[in-house]
């Protein structure tokens, strides 16, 4: 398929030839980094919202080889034979860049949610992953993220007339009740999220071999994240302003849901993609 | 399963081709999703189904309409709903060839079954069953979540049917005349009600499973929706 500055393939691909995957690449020979998107959840390959076949034929057009595609058990790719799903995730991944890329060449990877932290879990590990992009990832509660939060309530009226009325104890308790506990199938959320103290070792990994990380943070995290330095206050000894950007977007849902949201997307990843050099010396074509 | 991409050169559309292992039993069906928003939830249900029917004997293929999904274009590339009515039947020939047959089954969900439907009383010499997953009432014109009309470009929806498909469905009449004499399932979950009488003036069989999930539906914050087995099953064994 050739259309408006790309052409998209699709394959097979990984270590058993089960994968699904889509390779959107520049028509023109071009030297930009690939890109690997990584899923969340189990939303099939297209992204939420279809964000992610948007943003890999804008890239390709911009002269990136993109590839998205299934984890093994979501969307139409095979279940694997062997592995528990954190052993399964991380070979994917590994497959992924190896179809994109080679065995040597760079990549960068573009997580959404728990992509974003399959991405970030895996990347300290393999040095072709010279940059990073997370959308909304998990960042854990820190102390300013209690200390902003009680602030915004103390200031809020509406939490002291819920308060004055016996309302916020109602809300709980009806909470309490509603609580549901109906078996669920295992599912793909929360499987590489490394701990506190795991996530700063990691990061300090990544930044010790200069890799790029750009956290894009919507407006759909503020249950666990209420403020951008949340991002460096979880990466005490990890977190390096000069490597490490980030973009506070409370204007973006948590799901993409508009089309200013992925144009929104494509240009902030354009960007930064520009601003760390990734435009220039990945020879494809 | 064998990822094939058929139609225009210019503007192709995706599918997923499940063939039939041995013993074929020489019996093809098309699967219609039910586009915008449903699309991404009903995926793993509409693949499980397909799954169960390569399973029974045959073939298969799921495919994405023009501006969805892995196929061409975006949803300011469909400009009615004749243009999806086009890609079923673009999507009917290459099932056609890769199966080798000359008559299809169709099954849509929601609107997915309209276009079924719709294909049905087009093409009746070339449909041999047809499955209405959940067909849509007939006053619903904007089963998907159609964006209002006046919102600025960028705050439309990304992944909504277009307003011109959703013209399109507006007081739509899928019922079948009588003397099509094709074979039809009428399949509802959940609490929705038996529109079988009230939309064919024929005899049509119907399966409810009050119980089954509505697989359209975002299910626990998965992003996706939960797969009926009940409901598949039911439909497995009434292709027999």
């Amino acid at each position: 398929m050739t259309s408006g500055g790309y052409r998209e393939s699709v394959s097979l691909f990984g270590r058993h030839g089960t994968m699904l995957g889509f390779l959107t690449e520049p028509i023109e020979p071009s030297e930009g980094i690939p890109v690997v998107l990584l899923g969340a959840g189990i939303v099939h390959r297209i992204g939420p919202s279809r964000a992610s076949v948007h943003l890999a034929r804008a890239l390709a057009a911009a002269g990136h080889r993109v590839l998205r595609f299934d984890l093994s058990g979501i969307g139409d790719s095979v279940r694997a034979p062997d592995g528990s799903l954190q052993e399964v995730v991380l070979r994917d991944i590994e497959d992924a860049i190896d179809h994109v890329a080679g065995s040597s060449g760079k990549v960068v990877l573009l997580g959404y949610c728990s992509g974003a932290d399959n991405a970030f879990y895996y990347a300290a590990g393999d040095p072709r992953v010279a940059g990073i992009v997370l959308f909304d990832p998990t960042i854990h509660r820190t102390t300013g993220f209690h200390r902003r939060q009680l602030a915004t309530r103390l200031t809020a009226p509406s939490a002291w007339r819920n308060v004055l009325s016996g309302r916020s104890i109602m809300l709980r308790l009806e909470q309490y009740a509603d609580r549901d506990t109906a078996a669920r199938p295992p599912d793909y959320y929360g499987l590489l999220v490394a701990s506190p103290e795991e996530a700063d070792l990691r990061a300090t990994a990544l930044a010790a071999r200069g890799a790029r990380l750009l956290y894009l943070l919507s407006g759909g995290i503020r249950e666990y994240c209420n403020s951008p330095n949340q991002v460096s206050e979880a990466l005490p000894n990890g977190f390096e302003p000069d490597l490490f950007s980030i973009v506070w977007a409370p204007h973006v849902d948590h799901i993409l849901s508009t089309v200013g949201q992925h144009e929104w997307l494509y240009d902030t990843v354009n960007r930064w993609l520009t601003d760390c050099g990734f435009k220039r010396g990945y020879s494809h074509g | 399963m064998i990822p094939v991409h058929f139609g225009q050169r210019d503007r192709p559309l995706f599918g997923v081709y499940d063939p039939a292992p041995p013993p074929r039993k020489r019996s093809a069906v098309l699967i219609l999703n039910p586009g915008g928003w449903e699309l991404i939830r009903a995926h793993r249900s509409l693949r499980t189904l397909a799954q169960q029917l390569q399973r029974a004997g045959m073939d298969v293929m799921r495919f994405d309409y023009r501006g969805t999904g892995d196929s061409w274009g975006d949803a300011d590339d469909v400009d009615s709903l004749r243009d999806w009515t086009e890609d079923v039947d673009e999507a009917i020939e290459e099932l056609m060839d890769l199966a080798g047959v000359d008559r299809v089954s169709l099954v849509g969900l929601r609107l997915g079954a309209s276009l079924a439907a719709l294909t049905a009383r087009r093409r009746p010499q070339e449909v041999e069953r047809l499955v209405l997953w959940e067909p849509l009432p007939r006053t619903d014109a904007a089963p998907a979540g159609g964006p209002p009309v006046d919102v600025p470009a960028e705050d439309r929806p990304a992944l909504a049917v277009p307003d011109a498909v959703l013209a399109g469905l507006v007081d739509l009449d899928i019922a079948l005349p009588d003397r099509i004499g094709l074979h039809v399932l009428v399949a509802t979950s959940g609490n929705n009600p038996d529109p079988a009488s009230s939309m064919f003036g024929g005899p049509v069989d119907h399966i409810s499973v009050p119980t089954s999930p509505e697989c359209w539906i975002e299910d626990s914050d998965f992003g996706a929706g939960a797969v009926p087995m009940e409901l598949i099953d039911g439909i497995v064994s009434w292709f027999g």
